[in-house]
């Protein structure tokens, strides 16, 4: 009411003439006497009015600025001066008594300072994992097509593969659509100049694609850099390698065997922050004259990207385009189709999970190290109250109130953490290696305002929910007891601080637990055995050149004896796979309405099997004597039979992609495929096309000498060409990076666990020993030995620890068991671990307080009560 | 009870003299009439304050004016209780006051 009053006012005094008071100076006012406004403004306002009719606005305003500045003074004192007397005391106080006790200073510094710097880094960890793909200047539009089929036995599989003919089909029905271009980029081939060649993956794109995403150009024009089809952009790397000083603009580049295309365009390396690995990138149309077809509704070799325009609801554009296969592609009808945001594909796994999940769990273990040395400040001070509760008598008996003494409290701890926190900067600075080394990135040490105010916020939230606890405490001592100095630490603080404790250690003990757990289970993961033998096994990347001599290649190798036998095959052994839709098997005897799901198909020669030691169960392997196995003859894996069905499959008919094969035999199972998935049906063919890797079984001894001797024979067979050779094993261990990284990161953090816990129970039984002195040499004068003390003293801890250890049991059992069930394949936990953590746990504990305990259990009777 | 101060009794009694009209313009210029002293607002709401506190004041808010910008005036009016303190304030000046004029007969009163 009052406000549209005013403002008409306002209004009708415009019309006339400015009379009311500056607005800005009136608003100065009511600050500065923010309790008593109303009256305060409408009088000045009333005066002003006055004066300014009498004298003019010139001395009005005069006089209002008057009434500003004349309380000034006095708000400046009462507020500023006293406040900052008694901050200059607290400081004071504070300052002593740090100096006075180095020991609990030590502890509650290098606690909170670990812990902020854990939060350091795992922000700057999590700043870069969030910033994946976020620099492609439409980086909001930009998303991927997925798929998602339900699968006949009730999983739901998702992926990103779509057929050639997808892409125009979407663009020609959605208009939202702006660029769509469609990318293959799992091709290895043979790049090269007359003196250099290597096996490169490169990137098949449309010319939308460099539109679409932001690539620095160092050389070339990217409108144009593609629009040639025997053209290349290579990556800034790519080209030094291949040109050193040279500018490779304009250079030819060999591409395969037979096609020589030309630089068109340098730019700069990918970013590792971005889903894309940094590759060349060269026309799409070329994989048409590499045999491919690139338009058809079958098959699905390709990744499709589209760039919508701007605010298109993505909810309601994947509702049109769900079943969009439906219209064109029969044998796609199942999947369904949507976008996702590129900016999603790095941190969140199709299925669900994907890093995310780490940022996750090392936000909470980094939550977890904050409060373990926030307990210890709190254990520390609470105990300690008692030393101080002089300083807090004479404080209220003087007059302080509990708000000041609150106050105080709270700042100590505030300083502490703010101390911690430039001490963590520091720490934090130096290990950012080792994060980076675990994390396998680069992350830079820097920060945008948004984490520097987050890291702020989090120094202070730590020093007031630290301080919070102990500032209750002391400020509500009874100040004439105090002065006494007759305060005993409360029986309720001091179970308190028992339960802090045990806290503590349930806390390490889980750590302690789960590392051990994913030490297990990475164990087992790299020496499970898989069914075939990968000792000793080096594996080559097959370049077309190496492909097409292949005879000669195994001849020149096949004379030295350490070399054993060697095979080729479609797959690496590791991840990438050919796979079949559903209903593209069928079999001789096959029953109504059963089908094969997803099965992988592996082209491999008759040496697979004895090169890396695969057992038959029933018929025979792939041979050379038998020339039609190279046509019409598979092996299939025991999975694919179960799912078959057949009583006695060999001999029996079957047809992939409509091309007819007859079973010869059934191997068993062995893992080619990472052990999170359970085995799958897996048919082998002996057809001796898109070979991709040589298996080379060698003796194990002089390992080297035979892998150089391999080297230095492909290189006279086909010189130029620079062959990657790898062991199997190590090959297989880079499916668990992932697995890896977690088990080091838990390894760094369960003794970051430990060691806080510790030196917080250092610190607390060195002071409780400290405060029993006489109670000890009292007990010793009555006839305790010393052994009795020490178990008095050690008691109190076990009692923690072994209340510790019965919490967390059930807590850390669930917990890694979710985390197992991630893997078909996987460890157990044996009650050993537990009781191997627990006894780690303890010994720690007694190790800690032992140097305490001894002192106090050994000291002179005589020394402690001679004083009295 | 406590006596009232010299400030709390010049402002009592200037809202007594002012009657309806007692509010913080009016004070403000009527004090500064009277005893030639500038009392800043700040000052003359804190007394004002404390005395509706001891409750020798009331305050009401009186009707809103254009000439100050739409707000309310603020009046007060004494109540029976300031009227009292008033009254013994009254009482004990007169007493230390009585007979100021003999005591100090023929001497030179300084300015």
């Amino acid at each position: 009411m009052e406000r549209i009053r005013r403002a008409d006012l306002g209004r009708k005094d415009q019309q006339m003439k400015r009379t009311e008071s500056p607005k800005c100076a009136e608003r100065i006012l009511s600050i500065l006497y923010s309790s008593k406004k109303t009256g305060i403004l409408g009088d000045t306002e009333e005066e002003y009015r006055m004066i300014l009719s009498e004298r003019g606005r010139f001395r009005a305003d005069l006089w209002y600025a008057w009434q500003i500045f004349q309380p000034l003074p006095f708000l400046i004192r009462s507020t500023f001066f006293w406040s900052f007397e008694m901050f200059k005391n607290y400081l004071i106080s504070f300052f002593r008594i740090l100096k006075r006790q180095r020991l609990y200073a030590f502890i509650n510094i290098a606690g909170l300072a670990v812990g902020l710097a854990c939060c350091i880094l795992i922000s700057l960890w999590i700043k870069f994992e969030v910033s994946y793909d976020r620099f492609h200047e439409n980086s909001d539009d930009l998303y991927q097509v997925t798929s998602e089929v339900l699968l006949p036995n009730g999983d739901l599989r998702f992926f990103t593969n779509t057929p050639g003919a997808l892409a125009n089909a979407l663009k020609m029905e959605r208009p939202e659509i702006r660029n769509i271009s469609r990318l293959v980029d799992r091709v290895e081939i043979l790049l090269g100049t007359a003196d250099k060649r290597f096996l490169e993956r490169v990137r098949f794109v449309e010319p939308a694609f460099l539109e679409m995403f932001s690539f620095e150009f160092i050389k070339g024009n990217p409108k144009t850099a593609l629009s040639q089809p025997d053209s290349i952009i290579l990556t800034e790397k790519t080209a030094e390698k291949y040109f050193a000083e040279k500018d490779a603009i304009g250079q030819e580049i060999r591409f395969g065997s037979d096609r020589n295309l030309l630089v068109t365009g340098v730019i700069k390396e990918i970013p590792e922050n971005s889903f894309l690995s940094s590759l060349c990138l060269v026309p799409f149309e070329i994989l048409r004259d590499m045999g491919w077809n690139i338009d058809r509704w079958g098959g699905g070799n390709f990744d499709t990207y589209v760039h919508l325009e701007k605010d298109v609801d993505l909810e309601f554009f994947n509702a049109q385009i769900r079943d969009f296969y439906k219209k064109y592609a029969s044998n796609w009808e199942q999947s369904k189709l949507s976008l996702r945001p590129i900016t999603r594909i790095h941190l969140h796994e199709l299925s669900g999970g994907g890093p995310i999940v780490y940022v996750y769990i090392f936000s909470g273990l980094t939550v977890f190290i904050l409060l373990l040395a926030m307990v210890n400040f709190m254990n520390l001070s609470t105990a300690r109250s008692v030393q101080r509760s002089k300083e807090i008598g004479v404080r209220k008996i003087v007059g302080a109130n509990r708000r000041q003494l609150t106050k105080q409290i709270l700042m100590e701890s505030i300083l502490v953490t703010l101390f911690s926190g430039s001490l963590a900067v520091v720490i934090s600075y130096f290990l950012l290696p080792v994060l980076n080394q675990l994390t396998g990135v680069q992350i830079s040490f820097s920060f945008n305002e948004k984490m520097i105010l987050f890291l702020t916020g989090i120094v202070i939230l730590t020093g007031i929910l630290s301080g919070i606890y102990p500032a209750f405490i002391l400020s509500s001592l009874n100040p004439v007891q105090a002065v006494k100095g007759r305060i005993s630490p409360g029986k309720n603080s001091l179970l308190l601080r028992k339960g802090l404790i045990a806290f503590q250690f349930s806390l390490s003990i889980f750590m302690i637990i789960a590392m051990i757990g994913v030490n297990k289970q990475l164990k087992y993961l790299t020496t499970k055995d898989l069914g075939y033998n990968r000792d000793n096994i080096v594996s080559i990347g097959l370049a077309e050149e190496i492909s097409r001599k292949f005879t000669i290649v195994q001849t020149e190798l096949m004379r030295n004896p350490e070399i054993l036998s060697m095979t080729r095959s479609s797959s690496r052994m590791d991840k990438e796979y050919t796979t079949t839709g559903e209903d593209a098997i069928t079999w001789e005897g096959q029953s109504i309405g059963k089908q094969m799901p997803r099965t992988h198909l592996m082209k491999v020669d008759p040496e697979f099997k004895e090169t890396l030691n695969i057992d038959m169960v029933d018929g025979r392997f792939f041979s050379h004597e038998f020339p039609h196995d190279r046509t019409e003859s598979v092996v299939i894996n025991e999975t694919a039979l179960k799912i078959m069905d057949l009583k006695s499959p060999i001999g029996k008919r079957m047809t992939v992609w409509n091309r007819n094969f007859r079973i010869i035999g059934i191997i068993k199972d062995f893992h080619f495929y990472s052990l999170h998935e359970e085995i799958q049906p897996l048919i082998l063919i002996n057809r001796y096309a898109s070979f991709r890797t040589i298996f080379i079984k060698i003796n194990s001894q002089n390992l080297l000498r035979t892998v150089n001797f391999i080297q230095r024979k492909l290189k006279e067979i086909a010189p130029g060409y620079i062959p990657d050779l790898k062991f199997l094993d190590e090959n297989l261990h880079g499916v668990y990076i992932a697995e890896q990284r977690m088990e080091k990161l838990t390894k760094y953090f369960t003794f970051l666990a430990i060691f806080i816990s510790c030196i917080g129970l250092l610190g607390l039984v060195s002071f409780s020993a400290k405060q029993r002195t006489k109670e000890i040499a009292i007990r010793k004068v009555l006839g305790a030995s010393e052994g009795n003390i020490a178990l008095q003293l050690f008691k109190e801890t076990l009692i923690c620890v072994a209340a510790a250890n019965i919490v967390v049991y059930p807590v850390v059992y669930l917990a890694l068991h979710g985390w197992l069930r991630n893997y078909a394949y996987h460890t157990t936990l044996g009650i050993g671990i537990f009781i191997f953590a627990s006894s780690l746990a303890l010994a720690l504990a007694f190790l800690s307080v032992g140097w305490n305990v001894l002192k106090a259990s050994l000291a002179n009777p005589v020394d402690s009560l001679r004083y009295e | 009870m406590k006596d009232l101060t010299k400030a709390e009794e010049t402002l009592l009694l200037t809202i007594l003299r002012l009657k309806d009209n007692a509010y913080g313009v009016a004070i403000k210029h009527h004090i500064q009439k009277t005893t030639g002293k500038a009392l800043p607002y700040g000052t003359l709401y804190f007394i004002l304050e404390q005395l509706s506190k001891k409750g020798y004041v009331k305050r009401f808010v009186g009707e809103s004016k254009p000439e100050r910008g739409g707000r309310s005036r603020i009046h007060y009016t004494i109540t029976p209780e300031g009227n009292l303190a008033l009254k013994r304030a009254y009482e004990m000046q007169q007493k230390i006051w009585n007979g100021y004029a003999e005591l100090t007969w023929g001497e030179k009163i300084s300015k």
